[in-house]
């Protein structure tokens, strides 16, 4: 009989369960497209029949070949195998993937409830003893029991239920039966081969040797992540969106022995910059500097592999972005136009977008603080020329228009050869980077404006524009090239050699149109035999809970808070790379790293590693015993070598969740292989001289499988793995990507004392760190001293008194202003610690209050309820629904208006939290409306 | 759907005193006072008091049967889109091809279901849709020949010209 099943399918598992119990072989086919999950083929006299799991179940343990528990089957058992199959799967198999997505349906959830609350009332599962009603509700129960979600909505509402399910896991035909395809002759006669021939000692160092540089024939791997900006610190979804999942396949490729160069760096030049460094009270210089070293200093602690993490000021980056532009003027793809721009006499410069700010000119929005590029209010980009009442977000003055001189980058020119090079390169690009790119192309493109009137940018080389600067767009790429200069002399082997180089860059979606139109354009301007992107690889968005990370609302973790969870960096990487959202946005949870902690690499991995290497060292004195495998460990390690086949084709794809998985996958396989056997039985005084070989035998093969697994560890948890392979004494000859399973280590090797790879992580820390992070939403109120808010607000009134009348007056310097605006800053947070409210949500309200038109500048806000606090993301999620709405200009009137209704309402109810008067609030919208 | 073709079951089977009705969306089969729910569970109920031998006789029929009657009413019944239907049917054509019957030599109450349930279909196709699915023609006809069938159900042509009974061959 032959199962056709998807892999991990909980039908397939009922099948399985069914066959163990009954005795009847059946050979597990892997199929991707079979329908319903999993299908018994069944041959009778040359005709073949297939059944549907439920029926597969009652069919094997009819034929059963042993004796089965009176009472298996029953008239009931008919009743509640329609009932699973027609009423519970289809609850459960939606509710089961909108908990896998993240976001757990919570009408689904109700659904579930009831369902299970009917299940269990109807007493059916009272009886511990095999029946087909058993086999097939813990199959179908069992994956509620793998995501965090779902455990605690078991745990929470049925207990009785999970206890249960827990109760027949330990039971003993209900685990150990390893659920693996059945391997054909080919594939063992292969695993044997590979065993018995370990690949020849060579002499090639895993070291790297620095400068790396393409060898003409060999595989040369050119790696970039986006440049994260500067004036941030990076959260995780920056982290994982580039620097983390290059790392991943940097390592990888050196893994597999290929000549590889990863460059990275923070990007430093633009209007963020300069407003960040008047912010702070610094020069652009400084700020650049500052966060420099702590994006360094995280991705030093993440373990990120760059071959160098480089920046963008720097003199190379001048010479290549000044060279490619002139060779792009030479070659006439720059013109030049005349911009009408805002200029601010008082502040003596042109205003860039960021640096203006106005009401905006939209119909229906009149949004009184849109910024220059783009309305927060209803999220329409703007032409800083088109504000009404614009004014210099610096000194607040009215600028006046003044033309000024552009330069463009003719890409419409450049278009032909761009769609020729397309049509070829971005074949292997991810699919959301082919949409984006052809949504762009689709357009057709526009001119581009490359420059900007800013001091910090890299000079344009050009006579009547010498006082202008780069956009930063045109810049940043280039500093890709910029910054592998400042690594070798020789950078022009990796850049001008694209018949040699393979060239992956990889990036969140947002950046997709930059690296996929803008920069290969840049590069086919100038004629010359740019290396140009092969493989655009680009992630979707990583939320956190239920929500986006936010810097201003203090939700989500930073990279620099995350070396302080205590977590260590590997278990950070290997969540983050499990969540990676290559298809699909996904959401971090605390509690959900806390269960893949603990069952997937503590239970897991762990437990596999730990056992075999303490085997070796507690039973044979540190010494690998020989092994003389018989055919059953030969299927074992076909086993092993199909999963290892399907993690190098994933990492190779750069599909690192299904890479990670299939690691998993593998330890998994040799926990059951020592669950099997129990070598530790075996080895025991009292046993046989041939059990005792058996013993040896299987831990032999175990501590190779940890060998394996040590080597291809390394793009994931390259500390653990780097652990591993001390324990092992592995060879350096071994730490590169073998083809095979193997004999890594031969009878007589000898290897050091193990100790516990990984920890878990307990509740208490799991809360500690949920509370710490989840930003306003769950923030405690800390012990408020009256006196000293009371203390601090005067101080506070005072030095925005201070710093309105320089304002006024004109006379004083930027510096003084900005020094004193800053210290007002720090005044106002001191306010909100000792008030108990976090002082980035703090800085959050009062945008809140701005946006409801209040005229506040500088006076500290009132004590506010914490009430305020959940309302701040609700508001803001309704805003983009109306807004999105709006957008599609598709939905009724009807729909509009109740949406706006619901908006207008949750204003009303944030502003009431925040103290205002609602009916103040209501007025002034009015005003604005007109 | 189910409890149309449950009806319609009974009607074949000459169960009298059979009351087929909705509770909460799921059909239940009351006969003699003993009540069954679900549409499986409920056919085969009928079947095993008129003709047990309608459950099939070999473990395998009996699963077989159960197999397809829950196949129609998670599947089969419930279609959303011609494009559904459409696999259903090639999954049903599929499998009859190399038997005679769904589960197996002889006809079972899961053949009567799905005749049951696609009869109104056959009725309307072309001779081109009847060739595109050629073992549920050749199953279907051999069904309709059965005598109460036949009386109940109007009969579906399926030789588009004599030239081809002649030659022997069916659809």
């Amino acid at each position: 009989m032959k199962l056709f099943c998807q892999r991990d399918h909980p039908n397939g598992l009922k099948v399985l369960l069914a066959s163990a119990f009954s005795g009847n072989a059946v050979t597990v086919v892997e199929d991707k497209g079979v329908s319903s999950g999993a299908v018994l083929e069944v041959t009778e006299g040359n005709v073949t029949f297939h059944l549907h799991a439920n029926s597969a179940v009652l069919f094997l343990l009819h034929k059963s070949k042993q004796d089965l528990a009176d009472g298996w089957y029953s008239q009931d058992c008919e009743k509640w195998l329609e009932w699973e199959a027609t009423v519970f799967q289809p609850a459960l198999v939606p509710y089961l993937t909108s908990v896998a997505g993240g976001k757990e349906d919570k009408s689904l959830r109700a659904v579930m409830d009831s369902l299970l609350a009917n299940l269990y009332a109807s007493n059916q599962l009272n009886n511990k003893d095999l029946s087909a009603i058993s086999v097939v509700f813990f199959s179908s129960l069992l994956p509620l029991t793998s995501e965090a979600t779902s455990l605690t909505f078991l745990e929470e509402r049925h207990p009785t239920l999970l206890a249960y399910i827990n109760t027949l896991k330990e039971q003993a035909q209900y685990k150990g039966k390893p659920v693996r395809a059945t391997m054909s002759a080919e594939q063992i006669k292969e695993a044997r081969c590979a065993w018995l021939q370990p690949p020849p000692n060579s002499t090639v160092s895993a070291a790297r040797v620095a400068p790396v540089l393409p060898v003409e024939g060999e595989s040369n791997i050119l790696i970039t992540s986006a440049l994260p900006y500067v004036n941030n610190v990076p959260h995780l979804g920056n982290i994982i969106g580039c620097v983390l999942s290059a790392d991943c396949y940097a390592r990888f490729c050196r893994l597999r022995g290929d000549n590889t160069l990863y460059i990275s760096g923070t990007d430093e030049y633009g209007t963020a910059t300069e407003t960040k460094a008047i912010a702070e009270g610094l020069t652009p210089q400084q700020i650049c500097d500052k966060y420099h070293a702590i994006h360094a200093n995280v991705y030093k602690w993440f373990n990120i592999s760059f071959d160098h993490f480089g920046r963008t000021t720097t003199e190379h980056q001048t010479r290549i972005a000044q060279d490619i532009f002139e060779k792009l003027d030479k070659n006439g793809k720059i013109f030049k136009e005349s911009v009408e721009q805002l200029y601010c006499i008082k502040c003596e410069r042109f205003l860039a977008d960021r640096f203006v700010e106005g009401t905006c000119p939209h119909p229906g929005c009149g949004y009184e603080d849109a910024r220059g590029d783009q309305c927060d209010g209803c999220g329409k980009l703007i032409n800083a020329m088109e504000l009404v009442k614009p004014r210099c977000k610096l000194c607040f003055n009215l600028p006046e228009v003044r033309s000024s001189n552009h330069l463009f980058l003719d890409l419409p020119s450049i278009e032909p050869s761009l769609k020729s090079w397309l049509a070829t390169s971005s074949k292997q690009w991810t699919s959301n980077a082919k949409v984006i790119c052809d949504s762009w192309i689709r357009d057709g493109l526009k001119t581009r404006c490359i420059t900007r009137d800013l001091k910090w940018g890299t000079a344009v080389p050009k006579d009547g524009f010498r006082d202008k600067v780069f956009y930063v767009w045109f810049d940043a790429p280039i500093g890709y090239i910029s910054i592998s200069a400042c690594y070798t002399d020789q950078w022009e082997k990796w850049w001008k050699n694209p018949s040699q180089v393979q060239y992956y860059e990889f990036m969140a979606k947002d950046n997709v149109p930059f690296h996929s139109v803008v920069f290969p354009s840049t590069q086919l301007g100038t004629g010359e035999n740019w290396t140009k992107v092969t493989h655009l690889v680009a992630t979707e968005y990583l939320n956190y809970e239920d929500g986006k990370f936010s810097k201003s609302r203090g939700t989500g973790v930073f990279g620099d808070q995350v070396i302080d969870t205590g977590i260590p960096s590997d278990v950070w990487r290997f969540y983050l790379l499990y969540l990676r959202p290559e298809v699909h946005d996904t959401a971090f949870s605390w509690v959900d790293l806390q269960t893949k902690n603990n069952s997937e690499l503590l239970n897991n991995l762990g437990n596999f590693v730990h056992r075999a290497l303490s085997f070796v060292f507690k039973f044979f004195a540190s010494t690998l015993p020989p092994a003389k495998p018989s055919e059953s460990d030969y299927q074992v390690m076909a086993a092993v070598n199909q999963e290892f086949q399907q993690y190098t084709s994933a990492l190779a794809n750069n599909r690192q969740r299904d890479g990670l998985r299939y690691i998993l996958s593998i330890t998994r396989i040799g926990n059951q292989y020592i669950q099997e056997h129990e070598p530790y039985k075996l080895i025991k005084p009292n046993r046989s001289a041939e059990d005792k070989e058996r013993g040896a035998t299987v831990t032999a093969i175990a501590i190779n499988i940890v060998a394996l697994v040590s080597i291809i560890l390394d793009p994931y948890m390259p500390e653990t793995s780097e652990r591993i392979k001390v324990f092992l004494n592995l060879p350096t000859h071994f730490q590169r990507l073998p083809r095979l399973f193997t004999q890594f280590l031969p009878s007589g090797h000898v290897i050091q004392e193990p100790k516990p790879l990984i920890s878990s992580i307990d509740d208490e820390v799991i809360q500690k760190l949920g509370k710490q992070f989840g930003g306003q939403a769950s923030a405690e109120k800390k012990p408020v001293d009256p006196s000293e808010v009371a203390r601090l607000e005067g101080l506070i009134t005072e030095q925005g008194n201070k710093v309105r009348k320089l304002k006024e007056n004109g006379t004083a310097s930027k510096d003084v202003v900005a020094a004193e605006v800053a210290t007002l800053i720090a005044l106002k947070g001191q306010l909100a610690a000792a008030q108990g409210v976090d002082p980035a949500a703090a800085s959050s309200k009062d945008k809140k209050k701005k946006k409801g038109g209040a005229t506040v500048k500088a006076e500290p806000s009132p004590a506010k309820t914490p009430a305020a606090v959940p309302n701040g993301p609700v508001d803001e999620n309704e805003g983009d629904k109306v807004r999105a709405i709006k957008a599609r200009g598709d939905a009724p009137k009807d729909e509009i208006g109740s949406e706006v209704a619901k908006l207008l309402d949750l204003k009303k109810q944030l502003a009431v939290a925040q103290g205002i008067d609602p009916a103040t609030l209501n007025s002034k919208e009015k005003k604005k409306k007109k | 759907m189910e409890k149309k073709i449950l009806t319609e079951t009974a009607k074949y089977l000459q169960s009298s005193k059979v009351r087929t009705t909705l509770e909460d969306n799921k059909v239940v089969v009351e006969v003699g006072g003993k009540k069954t729910e679900g549409f499986v569970c409920g056919t085969l109920s009928l079947v095993r008091l008129k003709r047990k031998e309608l459950e099939g006789n070999t473990v395998l029929e009996k699963c077989l049967t159960q197999h397809w009657l829950t196949y129609c009413t998670t599947d089969l019944f419930h279609c959303p889109t011609f494009e559904a239907l459409n696999g259903c049917l090639q999954h049903i054509n599929k499998e009859l091809l190399n038997r005679s019957f769904l589960c197996g030599y002889a006809p079972t109450v899961a053949d009567l279901v799905v005749f049951l349930a696609l009869h109104p279909f056959m009725c309307s196709w072309s001779f081109l849709q009847k060739e595109q699915y050629m073992n549920i023609s050749r199953w279907f006809n051999s069904m309709q020949k059965d005598e109460t069938l036949n009386k109940t159900y109007t009969p579906v042509q399926f030789s588009r010209t004599l030239l081809y009974d002649t030659t022997g061959r069916t659809h």
